[in-house]
């Protein structure tokens, strides 16, 4: 049963001309559509990305090409900065935001910004120095081969597929954000340790298993790996999962939808059991007003989660998600309290 | 309020002992547990700057204790040294 929740009032589906009437009444909005959707509204102060897969209070998992999934930025927020970036002026993004706020940021996937992003992001100066929160953009898989995911700055009506759209939010001094995580999947411990040395980023051919050099490709084969798990690494408690995404026998070489890096530690997931109600379960009902969140894609279409509810949390499913640095098959979200 | 709480000094040992690995905390909040990972690894290099990492840290701690205040107060209990 899904009851009406006051933390997520107005986060929903609507159709362009009801969002178009928010714009019009003032309100600052966070957006995720099909391009056709977002490139139909009027300039105003919103910021968008493209994907057509939600989650959502009302039905659960859904996917419209029709509607767009509104985020109300919450009445205590301001904008402080909101545009596009391109690759030499996003790394210093944060320079441009508020002393007390947050960050959304929105990176079209297969971008050099996203590519930027994922592999040096955690280097860049002042990332966290406030919350960064946001997710990759994407396009459905029947238009892969058409449409290119994209990002939308509505106060210049610009749409990019080369460049983020960054949205820094202000917020009052009796009131601060805090970005936290949902992630089921933990590393197999019975499973060997891979660590990535002389080849990183998102596609690699070697690894080393437990110490042992071999290919990712074999490994993979000779243990029968379900790839829909991710690797997870364990950050300090934080379990970060690099997902697969392809894997290419003729050339021996396993590619990921974020980057696999030097110096740490994965495993291969163990595998988790019903996944709506394990997701529900460990979000439960989190402290302060939910002004942003996202699931990954992989999550919706791996767990089945078109018609299944997830808890309280609702959002675009997205193509990779942001919370300071690139995370895979993991929901994200932002909290607002007060002091 | 970060205001309210004093930040200890870069020479207080304990900024090196986190980021050497020496004493490894169970951190509480998502920003630092990522945080962490970079800057241990970067002070484990024999180029580190290892001055500015602790200023690194001491930033982080000054500009979100209200949402890292009990990772804080693990660290930093009983007085600077």
């Amino acid at each position: 049963m899904m009851g009406p929740n006051p933390h997520r009032q107005g986060q929903s589906l609507y159709s362009v001309a009801e969002v178009t009437a928010m714009l019009a009444a003032g309100e600052t909005l966070i957006l995720a559509a099909e391009e056709a959707m977002l490139a139909a509204l009027p300039r105003g102060d919103w910021i968008g990305g493209t994907s057509p897969y939600f989650m959502t209070a009302e039905a659960g998992g859904t996917y419209s090409r029709d509607r767009i999934f509104v985020q109300r930025m919450p009445d205590i927020a301001s904008v402080a900065w909101v545009g596009m970036l391109d690759r030499a002026a996003l790394p210093d993004m944060a320079a441009l935001g508020p002393d007390n706020g947050y960050t959304i940021l929105l990176m079209p996937g297969q971008s050099e910004v996203h590519r930027d992003f994922a592999l040096n992001g955690l280097e860049w100066r002042d990332m966290f120095r406030r919350p960064v929160v946001g997710w990759v953009t994407g396009v459905a898989g029947d238009a892969a081969a058409t449409d290119r995911p994209k990002v939308f700055d509505g106060r210049s009506g610009r749409s990019a597929d080369d460049a983020a759209v960054v949205l820094h939010v202000a917020l009052p001094d009796n009131a601060f954000a805090k970005v936290d995580i949902v992630n089921l999947f933990v590393p197999d411990m019975d499973g060997p340790v891979l660590t990535f040395a002389d080849e990183t980023g998102f596609t690699v051919e070697r690894v080393l298993v437990d110490g042992v050099p071999t290919r990712l490709v074999d490994h993979i084969a000779a243990n029968g790996i379900d790839t829909r798990l991710p690797l997870v690494a364990d950050y300090n408690g934080a379990m970060i999962n690099v997902a697969t995404a392809a894997i290419d026998d003729a050339a021996g070489k396993v590619s990921f939808f974020a980057p696999v890096h030097e110096g740490i530690e994965y495993r291969f997931a163990r595998p988790i059991g019903e996944y709506s109600q394990q997701f529900a379960e460990q979000v439960g009902t989190p402290r302060g007003e939910v002004a942003f969140s996202c699931n990954c894609i992989l999550n919706y279409l791996y767990a089945g989660l078109e018609g299944q509810h997830t808890g309280t949390m609702v959002g675009p499913a997205t193509f990779g998600e942001i919370a300071y640095m690139l995370l895979t098959q993991t929901m994200v979200y932002l909290v607002i309290e007060r002091d | 309020m970060a205001a309210s709480t004093e930040i200890p000094p870069s020479g207080d040992a304990r900024w090196h002992d986190l980021l050497s690995g020496a004493v490894r905390p169970m951190y509480k909040c998502l920003a630092l547990r990522i945080l962490m990972i970079r800057l241990t690894h970067a002070y484990d290099r024999s180029d580190a700057d290892r001055p500015a990492l602790v200023e690194e840290l001491r930033g982080f701690f000054r500009d979100n204790l209200r949402f890292a205040r009990d990772d804080f107060a693990t660290i930093f209990q009983g007085a600077a040294r």
